[in-house]
């Protein structure tokens, strides 16, 4: 019979267990795989935990091995064993042995009559309860109780006598105990001696079975497997704002691979297991488990999955992991003062973001580009206003053509104008400036002689000699490949003329070109008088001086006429196109421009250019360029014009910047991000004074203070041109200047600087700040020597006269013969003035009297290689009792006090008499 | 119980000084002349600007190259530079009198210390420059007679006082036995060297260092000349 229709009963005979097999077995297949895959394949952290516990273990079990290499060549550690072994070998065998085991069974059996001694006594005990019980319902039962009271007597001897017994026993059995302990005394004391001296390797061990989980018997270890990897995750609590401005948590994991990061020891480790460099500013300045890693080192913090995703390098993911000093961008975002971020030798941390800020600052970046906290800086350009009553027609047009031309190293970018463009920018100038110069000319007559004294050899030589020493080599080179001060990365070291490097300011090898002897001589007078906010400060040269100096310096060059220039600058149709050319390419960022004060700037804005997002990058029809943020922005500052297309113009100008200044900038600008830091995680504990200081840098910066000076370990630079010899007559160094001087002197020294060291052939410049920058500066200084309350004040009226007597009696020549080299008001020291230091009658005046005790007490520790000797440790002995602190504190009041009391004798003193003799009783 | 003290103390002693004795019985010895290789410089006259009274008392020649009439030049240290041998510190005398250093170069062993003594009676300081010990500067005023200074890194240090700027010694700190500086007319002799052969330089503090080769023979003398070229 024939099935249901369709249905074939032959079918039911049919095996299936083939099929079965296989599905079973690709059951099997696909269930394995699926947990490989999850545990595995998509747990490479795994793997690294792995490693990096057997690496742990085994650096943990060398250094305990290394430690147990140096016990074995400790000659105590040694006795130590040797005399252990001895004595446990002595308890072992021997007569020691022997008796030891009849101590003990001796001790065995005493416990045993000791035991049946104290029990009696127990037992006598619970019989008089009974009897007292009995005795007691007697006298309550009204019976008679004397047969009870019998007992008690009775068990009162028995008691006392088998208390007696039983103490005795006791003794015996301590007796015993300890001649054992006697015996085993000196085994016992050395084993916790050894102890002792093992601990650092049993911890190291301890360690060491932290990462390997070791398998022991009887105290060997046998084998150690791995732990169980786990996911290290921190959460970083509020770092975060989500797309309503809520905060939000970040979590890193980082440290599910990064193992060794934040544990020391692990510095010559292979990544991703090495030590975290500096480690102590870093890391225990910044612990992980509150920082976490990605707010420094961008990157997808949660991602484990793969490096590539961890590390954020997927399109999809804003911020990859930032490599080398990129990540130095990143300090701005919590600590307001960056420069002032330094490790354990004093390096600043963020080195290259401190030089591309400054790059950013000294190429006048913020003159094109808003950025946020920069929109205050001074134009860096000369001043234009006044362009005609100071340049050479001719010379303009070439300058504006290619200013690398005539200057290689001038700061003035190379706008690739063509020479039709720079008549017309040059006629604009001149046009625009005329009014303003005819009236400045009017008011600024040359002086008659000056033709004639500019070329007198003698006028020339002094202005040579002075052009040498008064300073000006300290910003300006006069020799082509020559530097004063260098702007930028190669401010690192004394260049020897590289082709990128910058000049702080003009190399004066061609100035008779440019300008003319009465422009320099009236710039030279006083340089505000022609540019209002010039950085270039007064020398307060005298007339006679200045005819020198410009004499001398216009032997520098001679003027070019290019024919047709003068002409073609009168040409209105020139001079209506310069004006737009200006407008177009923003010369007025960097200068001052009549008729161009209201301009806005012509670039990009760059506040939040380090958040850019790549689809925001136009890369023209560079199709060889990465498309990164980094491989743009290096691009467009080593060309800057790389990414116009035949219809996107861009206007930017080549700078002919350094590989260096282009990553420092490069750092620079991708610190600046959108997003802020809540305050938990900000550096907010001292803001006043980090602001303080940011902004007195950027004042140092503008006005070059590090041409001469040292400040914050930088510069100084026109200290190569003394030999060691007369270093002396360089200018001072001013690291920790704000604990050195008191901050009213500094303040009117600012406004007009008095010599201190007369000697010197340098001269300390008037800036001409305002009280503003004047207050800045100050306040730069006293930050940056943490002097929060700034003075102390020392009233000279109040000093013991004693305490005078054996100030004077100090410095006097029998004893340190401060006079020997320091000026006394109008009296000099003897000798050349080489060996000079300075009127310590002006001292009150100006030094921190704090600053003076430290400063006597080790002079070097202040100001490293100061001829300035230490005369402690070592006062004498025959005043105040040889006590250091109160003779140097005597000295500083006597300085103190013939300071404010000149020409007057000692409190008791009759004037002329000899000092007081100081008893010492 | 004093007795063995003082025997100990004795035995000690006695110990010590057969240290300084010869290490090498039989050993050579090496002498010989630095010269001037040019004209020699007429001595320059030192101006006392200061302290008069007591650096003024004699006439003050610059020390930097002192060459006698027969070219021989004074000052200048001979160092066996490859010999081996224990250097044995001890103390040494750095004198400041009439305003000048006595010696004007002080040669010693790496180890020793300097006894810098103050005859003037009046403020000098010593300030040092040096690079592999650390660099000091300290007063010492009419009070403080002697200073001593542990001096543990061979170089060469140089020595100035700030308050007379025309001061100017040298420490040179060797780190062997075998040195010596010359005397007046140029002359040195390094005793005792065990036999060998070494190279020998010579460091003047102007004309720098020059070295040749040189052969010792036990209980012999070998002689071992230089001639120093002015530079440039």
């Amino acid at each position: 019979m024939a099935g249901r229709a369709g249905l074939d009963p032959s079918e039911e005979g049919k095996s299936f267990s083939a099929l079965f097999v296989l599905m079973v077995a690709l059951l099997l297949v696909v269930s394995v795989w699926s947990i490989w895959d999850d545990n595995i394949s998509r747990r490479p952290w795994k793997e690294y935990q792995v490693e990096f516990d057997r690496l742990a273990y085994q650096k943990y079990m060398q250094d305990a091995a290394n430690e147990q290499k140096r016990l074995d060549a400790d000659p105590e550690y040694q006795k130590d064993e040797k005399e252990l072994a001895r004595a446990q070998a002595d308890l072992a065998s021997g007569a020691t042995a022997a008796k030891l085991a009849d101590l003990n069974s001796q001790l065995t059996a005493l416990n045993v009559a000791a035991d049946e001694k104290d029990q009696a006594v127990r037992f006598t005990k619970s019989y008089m309860t009974e009897s007292w019980y009995d005795y007691n319902h007697a006298l309550q039962e009204k019976e008679d109780p004397s047969k009870y009271k019998a007992q008690i007597d009775q068990l009162t001897a028995e008691l006392n006598q088998e208390n007696l017994a039983s103490d005795k026993a006791k003794a015996e059995v301590q007796a015993v105990k300890d001649q054992i302990d006697a015996i085993n005394s000196k085994v016992d004391s050395l084993t916790d001696k050894l102890k002792q001296l093992n601990t650092k390797r049993d911890d190291l061990i301890d360690k060491a079975d932290g990462y390997m989980i070791p398998v022991k018997f009887r105290n060997a270890t046998l084998f150690s497997y791995p732990k169980i990897p786990k996911i290290q995750q921190t959460a970083i609590d509020d770092f975060d704002r989500n797309a309503f401005d809520e905060a939000v948590a970040r979590v890193d994991r980082c440290q599910s691979c990064h193992m060794g990061a934040d544990k020391r020891g692990f510095e010559n480790a292979p990544e991703p297991f090495r030590t975290h460099s500096n480690f102590e500013e870093i890391i225990l300045k910044h612990p992980p488990d509150k920082f976490g890693c990605s707010p420094c080192h961008e990157g997808q913090g949660p991602a484990v999955s793969s490096v590539r995703l961890a590390h954020g390098n997927d399109p999809d993911w804003d911020s990859p992991l930032l490599k080398g000093n990129m990540m130095q961008s990143r300090c701005i975002k919590c600590h307001a003062d960056v420069g002032s971020l330094r490790n354990k030798n004093g390096d600043q941390i963020a080195i290259n973001w401190v030089e591309g800020e400054r790059m950013f600052e000294q190429m006048g970046c913020a003159g094109c580009h808003l950025v946020a906290g920069y929109e205050d800086m001074p134009k860096i350009g000369p001043y234009l206003k006044l362009a005609s009553a100071k340049l050479d027609p001719s010379w303009t047009v070439r300058w504006i053509t290619d200013p690398h031309e005539f200057r290689p190293h001038t700061r003035m970018p190379n706008f690739m104008f063509t020479r039709d463009q720079a008549i017309q920018l040059a006629a604009f100038l001149f046009d625009s400036s005329s009014a303003n110069a005819k009236g400045w000319l009017a008011a600024h007559p040359e002086p008659p002689t000056l033709e004639a004294d500019i070329k007198n050899p003698a006028f020339i030589e002094e202005g040579q000699g002075l052009f040498e020493s008064v300073g000006c080599k300290a910003c300006h080179a006069i020799d082509a490949d020559k530097f004063g001060t260098p702007v930028g990365s190669a401010a690192n070291f004394i260049p020897t003329a590289t082709r990128t490097t910058k000049d702080f300011a003009p190399n004066l090898d061609k100035i008779a070109e440019k300008t003319s002897a009465a422009w320099v001589y009236t710039w030279l007078k006083n340089p505000r008088d022609f540019s209002p906010h010039t950085a270039m400060p007064s020398l307060r040269l005298s007339d006679h001086e200045a005819t020198a100096l410009t004499a001398f310096l216009m032997t520098h060059g001679e003027k070019k006429e290019d024919p047709g220039v003068d002409t073609a600058l009168k040409d209105p149709a020139n001079i209506k196109a310069g004006e737009a050319l200006v407008r177009k390419y923003g010369c007025f960022g960097c200068h001052e421009i009549q008729g161009m004060d209201k301009e806005s700037r012509i670039g990009v804005e760059l506040t939040t250019f380090g958040s850019k997002h790549l689809d925001e990058m136009f890369f023209g029809n560079q199709t060889d360029i990465p498309e990164t943020w980094d491989d743009w922005t290096f691009h467009k500052l080593y060309t800057p014009r790389i990414y116009a297309t035949k219809d996107v113009e861009q206007l930017m100008p080549n700078f002919d910047f350094d590989d260096t200044d282009i990553n420092n900038l490069m750092v620079f600008l991708a610190s600046l991000t959108e997003g802020k830091v809540v305050d938990k995680y900000r550096m907010t504990a001292n803001l006043q004074a980090q602001n303080e200081i940011v902004g007195g840098r950027r004042m140092v910066n503008f006005y070059n203070c590090v041409g001469c000076h040292i400040v914050e370990n930088r510069g100084g630079y026109i200290r190569r041109f003394y030999s060691e010899d007369q270093i002396n007559f360089a200018p001072p160094i001013l690291n920790g200047e704000g604990f050195k001087v008191q901050p009213e002197w500094m303040f009117t020294f600012l406004q007009g600087p008095t010599p201190i060291r007369p000697w010197l052939k340098i001269r300390m410049p008037t800036f001409h700040f305002s009280n503003g920058e004047d207050d800045t500066i100050v306040n730069y200084f006293t930050s940056l020597s943490d002097i929060s309350v700034p003075y102390m004040f020392l009233n000279t009226n109040a000093i013991p006269p004693e305490e005078l007597q054996a100030g004077q009696k100090l410095m006097s020549k029998d004893y340190f013969n401060c006079f020997s080299c320091h000026q006394q008001g109008d009296k000099k020291p003897e000798g050349p003035p080489s060996g000079w230091a300075p009127d310590l009658a002006l001292a009150h005046q100006r030094l921190n009297p704090d600053w003076i005790l430290k400063w006597i007490a080790n002079p070097s520790a202040l100001q490293p290689g100061t001829k300035m000797p230490s005369f402690y440790p070592g006062g004498p002995d025959d005043i105040l009792k040889g006590n250091q602190d109160d003779q140097i504190r005597a000295i500083r009041d006597y300085i103190f006090w013939f300071g404010t009391h000149p020409g007057q004798p000692l409190p008791g003193q009759v004037a002329g008499a000899p000092p007081m003799k100081v008893s010492s009783k | 119980m004093k007795k063995v003290a003082i025997a100990i103390a004795v035995f000690a002693a006695a110990a010590l000084s057969a240290g300084a004795a010869p290490a090498f019985a039989d050993g050579g010895t090496i002498s010989g002349t630095v010269k001037y290789g040019g004209t020699p410089p007429p001595p320059k006259k030192v101006e006392i600007t200061k302290d008069k009274d007591v650096c003024g008392l004699k006439p003050h020649f610059e020390e930097d190259l002192e060459v006698d009439p027969s070219g021989g030049i004074a000052n200048a240290v001979v160092v066996l530079k490859d010999a081996k041998g224990t250097t044995k510190p001890g103390d040494v005398t750095f004198d400041q009198k009439g305003c000048d250093y006595v010696p004007h170069v002080l040669a010693f062993p790496a180890g020793s210390t300097v006894n810098i003594v103050n005859s003037d009676g009046i403020l000098h300081n010593i300030h040092t420059y040096s690079t592999k010990n650390p660099s000091f500067n300290m007063a010492q005023p009419k009070f403080k007679k002697v200073i001593k200074q542990k001096v543990d890194q061979p170089e060469v240090i140089r020595v100035t006082c700030d308050a007379h700027g025309w001061m100017r010694g040298w420490w040179y700190v060797t780190d062997t036995p075998y040195y010596a500086v010359t005397d007046d007319k140029g002359n040195y002799t390094i005793k005792d060297v065990p036999p060998g052969n070494y190279t020998i330089e010579v460091w003047q503090e102007k004309l720098g260092t020059d070295d040749q080769k040189v052969d010792v023979k036990a209980g012999q003398t070998a002689t071992s000349n230089f001639t120093l070229k002015p530079k440039g």
